[in-house]
């Protein structure tokens, strides 16, 4: 694979899907994705569809200068390129990416973290990863004390899409006491204003974005 | 102008004039008909026609609301959503009266194409509601075909002094489709990007605003217009074919934008009324008329095209 996935392309709370030809571009990005993850003392855990695959990882491992035992693993989701592939996995993760398409400067589209008061969104909202927000609210909705807003950090966020901005929408009307958005780009203000003209539910803070 | 207009029914009315008396006399009687019955009466016409009326109305425009259709409804698909329907709404129970001018002389052929769509569609969007609309259109500076869409869209007409059932009217549906003629070809200089899957979606938006930029649109205006982009490649890849093309160019004031692809535009009213509460479908297109200056959806034998055009001279 001509491509070198930097450990600091990733965060803490990144969600990469990475879409492959072939058998062995897979198993190449997902040695180089897990030596990166060993070189700098991170635990790396590989959910593998057979015992066979974890062996050929492991082999790759090796031959990278892994020391590889039993019970090590390593994380990444891999999907082969067919193509209906994006459609079917792709708007569940909200870094997906090709190997093609990784340079050094590259980084997730969207970035979605949550503690338990809090969600941050950062990135661009689109149909590419349309489906990564709504589990992460439903995982909320359990956690959170019903009766306090949901703040959401929309500060880092460059672009939604109308999909994205109806979800919060929605998510505002049924939430309790409702949303708290910061640094909410004006534009998506001005969307959140046209499908929902009171944006009941939605009490905005800070001062907006840049448009 | 008819007693028969206060009955509790849509009534769609398009009021060929031929002289401004004829405009101001025949949209007069029509408001103090609605003001007389106590009724919200709106005046959507473009900027001078605005002044006009309220002179006529003297003191009785303080009861009346007025907007600018040049900038409320620039683009003819805005109307029903952004603007009748807004007002009907907001005044439940009640039979609201409403003075439409979409369509004025220095309108292009391609819009008074889709002004021809929206008084067709309207039939439809306030089918069962209890409203007036009164139509202008002035027969002495408007092109032929223009008036003979007044004469298919609005089952009733009036001339000042008598109002009767148009013999040419017919199906909305049928009428919009009719009107859907197809559009001119995008030129060759256009710059094209092709939509291949949902993460193509990230660079179509740089590329749109780096053209926006190239034509100096003011950023928020650049902004409006990737998010509308954005919104007709997201259908394509969804509902069109899973693949598109935008052409991007420019013409004179313009700055023009077309999405092909090759699906099927099933359903003629999709962003013209707002879907059913509780739906998370179909409010892309609704959003998209409120974003840019013109939008024409035509449906081709092997898939669907949408231009949408953004003034440069404002």
């Amino acid at each position: 694979v001509g491509w070198k996935l930097v450990n600091d392309l990733l965060k803490p709370g990144d969600h990469v899907c990475l879409l492959y030809d072939t058998m062995d571009d897979h198993l190449a990005a997902v040695a180089r994705y897990a030596t990166t993850g060993f070189g700098s003392d991170q635990q790396v855990v590989y959910f593998a569809d057979g015992a066979t695959s974890l062996e050929a990882v492991a082999r790759s491992l090796r031959h990278n200068g892994v020391a590889v035992a039993d019970g090590h693993a390593i994380g990444l989701c891999c999907y082969p390129y067919q193509g209906d592939t994006p459609r079917r996995v792709g708007t569940a993760h909200p870094g997906t990416v090709y190997a093609s398409m990784i340079d050094e400067s590259w980084t997730p589209q969207l970035r979605v973290s949550r503690d338990p008061a809090r969600l941050t969104i950062a990135g661009e909202m689109d149909l590419s990863n349309r489906d990564s927000l709504p589990p992460v609210l439903e995982r909320l909705r359990s956690v959170s004390d019903p009766h306090a807003p949901l703040r959401v950090d929309m500060s880092a966020v460059t672009f939604a899409d109308v999909a994205a901005s109806h979800l919060l929408v929605t998510t505002a009307q049924e939430w309790p006491a409702g949303l708290t958005i910061s640094g909410c780009p004006e534009l998506v203000i001005r969307t959140l204003r046209l499908l929902d003209e009171s944006a009941g539910g939605i009490t905005f803070t800070d001062d907006a974005a840049t448009p | 102008m008819n007693a028969a207009l206060a009955a509790p029914v849509f009534h769609h009315i398009g009021l060929l004039h031929d002289t401004p008396d004829g405009y101001a006399h025949g949209c007069n009687a029509f408001i103090q008909e609605g003001l007389n019955a106590g009724a919200p009466v709106l005046v959507a016409v473009p900027g001078h026609d605005t002044d006009v009326i309220r002179d006529m109305l003297g003191s009785d425009a303080e009861h009346v609301q007025f907007a600018d259709m040049m900038i409320a409804g620039r683009n003819p698909a805005r109307v029903i959503p952004w603007l009748l329907l807004d007002f009907a709404d907001r005044n439940p129970g009640r039979r609201v009266w409403v003075v439409s001018q979409p369509v004025w002389p220095a309108r292009s052929q391609l819009e008074l194409t889709a002004c021809a769509r929206h008084d067709a569609l309207l039939n439809t969007a306030f089918a069962g509601r209890d409203a007036a609309i009164l139509c202008p259109y002035d027969t002495a500076r408007l092109p032929g075909h223009a008036i003979g869409a007044a004469h298919r869209t609005h089952p009733l007409l009036a001339d000042g002094t008598n109002t009767w059932d148009s013999p040419y009217y017919s199906d909305p549906i049928d009428a919009a489709r009719m009107f859907d003629s197809p559009l001119p070809d995008p030129p060759e200089s256009a710059h094209r990007y092709m939509i291949n899957r949902p993460e193509d979606l990230r660079w179509l938006r740089q590329a749109v605003a780096a053209q926006a930029q190239a034509v100096n649109l003011p950023p928020v205006r650049g902004k409006r217009l990737m998010v509308a982009i954005n919104e007709l490649a997201s259908n394509s890849l969804e509902h069109g074919g899973g693949r598109a093309v935008l052409s991007v160019w420019t013409e004179p004031g313009l700055l023009v934008c077309q999405i092909d692809d090759s699906g099927t535009f099933a359903n003629p009213m999709a962003g013209r009324t707002p879907p059913p509460p509780g739906s998370s479908r179909g409010h892309g297109l609704l959003i998209v008329h409120e974003l840019v200056d013109l939008v024409r959806i035509n449906q081709r034998l092997d898939g669907t095209s949408v231009r949408i055009h953004i003034n440069l001279d404002e």
